[in-house]
């Protein structure tokens, strides 16, 4: 019985050659941004999440009321009680801001208590010159700052007045905004930003990893205006990714209407177009659930037949997306995940049986008769 | 002998009673015999047998099948791929099967009859039509009377105990149609069923064993054939 209903239903895809590729194409073309938006989604979101994950860090502290860490501030008073708590076995701080340069467009500097750690934390790779060793007056640059102004190791740079800074190093990092920064020791850069005694993050490494949520919760009652996060949660609560969640989900269920679209479309065209034959079918004593298996049949094959062909076109529009924007390259994944693939199947399987079951079983509610009259 | 189909005092009327299509019908078919039925275009024998077939339901009146009333029939789907065979008026293959898949299909849905045996039945009533040479083309590229004999080949390839033709020998030339005529008297003596067959053609009604006429949806005389008495 599956043979002939197979059979009998590619053949029907066949049948209209026209009107079959177009259904398919538009299929595959959704699949396909489909495919290469959330692609490019998932590979920034686990970028961020693999290197926030491999840290030694387990807590992460920012005022509580700080939308970005550019805006959080903490006072070192309060980081001293915190880090005074029982169980803190280690803690590095950061203070993020911005500072206009040369009375041009602002930089982004970033102040940090321990250049090597935090380099190995956010991915920097020095990639001329030498690290930066906690001395004051001393900066290393983004390479993409270094190109905009023309920079080179052993320049001097005035970023405040008067005060002269040695560039000692270039570095390069797969967070794309870090990039056109400048990264400086905490004092200085508290002193750049006019903000001394503050920082903008606290990283916590504690004794006692099972003791984590304990220590969070501790910091959070103990310190209203802070707001502690267990670093494994942390991309949950950044405000790219959490954005980036949304916009695949968003993407994913137009994805779904606008496929769904397309081949309802199909569906009732070809069903009310072959009225005549449910007809037969019925009269020759065929179920109504075997009448409507050959249009859900005919459906997986455009619906699955256009996801699989999308979903293999992303590879060469993300080649090529590679190669025309090479700034953004680092979100872009060479291939679409194995994962994705599997989502694709799943949707490709869901519009195929929605979109052809609705029509179908309207089609096939028919006055056996009048059916086989029609024109 | 006993009576396969009875129906009672039925009558169809369409678009809300203007179109009176059948005005009571009350007719016995009995088992082992060739109903032909005649009359003008219009006069309501297509109806007849769509009812009788259960292709559509009467306005009032009844249809017995083998003593059972066929609106208290469960499922009237597996009612039809069990009793009944269709001829359609214009033989209505499916375009995109080959004619062996068409035949075929008429026992798709009974999961008793294997894949194998389904074939080979298909292929014996192919051969016996005399288009087992096309049993691999598409229905819509064979010529009109090897369509024709597919679809009887359809029609009967679930061995109904009632076969419903409808002009089953229109544009067929006088050597096929005996032949078709051959295989339906074949078919009727070894299932014992029953055979209505609605025609213009006086060939069919040679062969019949019963002439029913019809005007404006009734009938008017049905008689013996004398020349099938005779035998
Ligand atoms: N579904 C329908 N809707 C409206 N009228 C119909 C319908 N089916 C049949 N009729 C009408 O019922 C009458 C009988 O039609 P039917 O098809 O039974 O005639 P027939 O005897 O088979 O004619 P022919 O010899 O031309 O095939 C006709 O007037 C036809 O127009
Ligand atoms: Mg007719």
């Amino acid at each position: 019985m599956g043979a002939i209903i197979f059979r009998y239903a590619f053949r029907n895809v066949i049948r209209t050659p026209l009107r079959s590729f177009f259904t398919l194409f538009s299929v595959a073309l959704i699949i396909m941004l489909y495919t290469v938006l959330t692609s490019i989604g998932n590979s920034f979101t686990q970028q961020i999440s693999t290197v926030i994950k491999q840290q030694d860090i387990d807590v992460v502290v920012q005022a509580k009321y700080a939308s970005t860490p550019v805006t959080s501030i903490i006072n070192d008073t309060t980081v001293d009680s915190i880090i005074h708590l029982d169980g803190i076995h280690a803690y590095d701080s950061m203070l993020i801001g911005r500072k206009r340069l040369y009375g041009k467009s602002s930089v982004f500097i970033l102040g940090v208590s321990n250049f090597t750690v935090f380099a190995q934390r956010l991915g920097f790779n020095i990639i001329k010159g030498r690290a930066l060793h906690n001395t004051a007056l001393e900066i290393v640059v983004g390479n993409k700052m270094a190109g905009i102004y023309h920079l080179n190791v052993g320049d001097e740079v005035e970023l405040s007045s008067g005060k002269k800074y040695l560039i000692v190093g270039i570095y390069s990092s797969w967070l794309n905004f870090l990039n056109s920064g400048v990264i400086c020791s905490l004092k200085d850069a508290q002193h750049l930003m006019n903000k001394p005694d503050k920082t903008s993050l606290l990283f916590l490494t504690l004794d006692d990893t099972t003791r984590t949520n304990e220590i969070v919760q501790k910091i959070n009652k103990q310190f209203p205006e802070m707001r502690a996060i267990e670093s494994q949660q942390l991309p949950d609560y950044m405000g790219p990714i959490k954005n980036i969640f949304y916009f695949s989900k968003i993407v994913s269920i137009m994805t779904l209407f606008i496929a769904i679209a397309v081949l309802l479309n199909t569906f009732i065209m070809a069903i009310s177009e072959r009225t005549r034959e449910i007809g037969i079918l019925s009269a020759m004593g065929w179920s109504r659930f075997m009448i409507v298996s050959i249009f859900l049949v005919e459906a997986l094959l455009l619906s699955l037949g256009g996801g699989i062909i999308g979903y293999l076109c992303s590879y060469p529009v993300m080649t090529v997306l590679l190669s025309k924007f090479a700034n953004i390259s680092m979100y872009i994944p060479e291939a679409p995940s194995l994962a994705i693939f599997f989502n694709v199947l799943e949707m490709s399987l869901f519009i195929g049986l929605f979109s052809a079951l609705f029509p179908a079983l309207y089609g096939t509610r028919i006055n056996i008769s009048k059916a086989i009259r029609h024109e | 002998m006993n009576s396969l189909i009875e129906v009672k005092d039925l009558y169809k009327v369409y678009d809300n009673g203007l179109i009176q299509s059948l005005n009571g019908i009350t007719l016995t078919l009995k088992a082992g015999k060739i109903y032909a039925l005649m009359g003008a275009s219009g006069c309501g024998k297509s109806t007849l047998l769509n009812l009788i077939g259960t292709l559509d339901s009467p306005t009032s009146g009844e249809i017995l099948y083998d003593g059972k009333y066929l609106n208290e029939v469960r499922s009237l789907s597996t009612f039809r791929r069990d009793f009944i065979g269709f001829v359609f008026q214009f033989h209505h293959l499916i375009p995109v099967l080959t004619l062996r898949e068409n035949v075929e299909s008429a026992l798709l849905s009974n999961r008793k009859v294997s894949a194998k045996e389904r074939r080979e039945r298909a292929v014996a009533l192919l051969d016996e039509m005399g288009i087992l040479h096309r049993a691999d083309s598409y229905a819509a590229k064979i010529s009109g009377g090897e369509r024709q004999r597919g679809a009887i080949a359809r029609a009967l390839v679930n061995n109904p105990k009632v076969l419903l033709a409808d002009e089953p020998t229109g544009n067929i030339d006088s050597k096929t149609s005996k032949l078709i005529l051959k295989k339906l008297r074949d078919h009727v003596e070894q299932t014992a069923g029953t055979i209505l067959i609605a025609t213009h053609d006086n060939d069919v009604a040679d062969i019949a064993d019963v002439i029913i006429k019809m005007e404006d949806g009734k009938i008017i005389s049905q008689e013996e054939n004398p020349r099938m008495e005779k035998k």
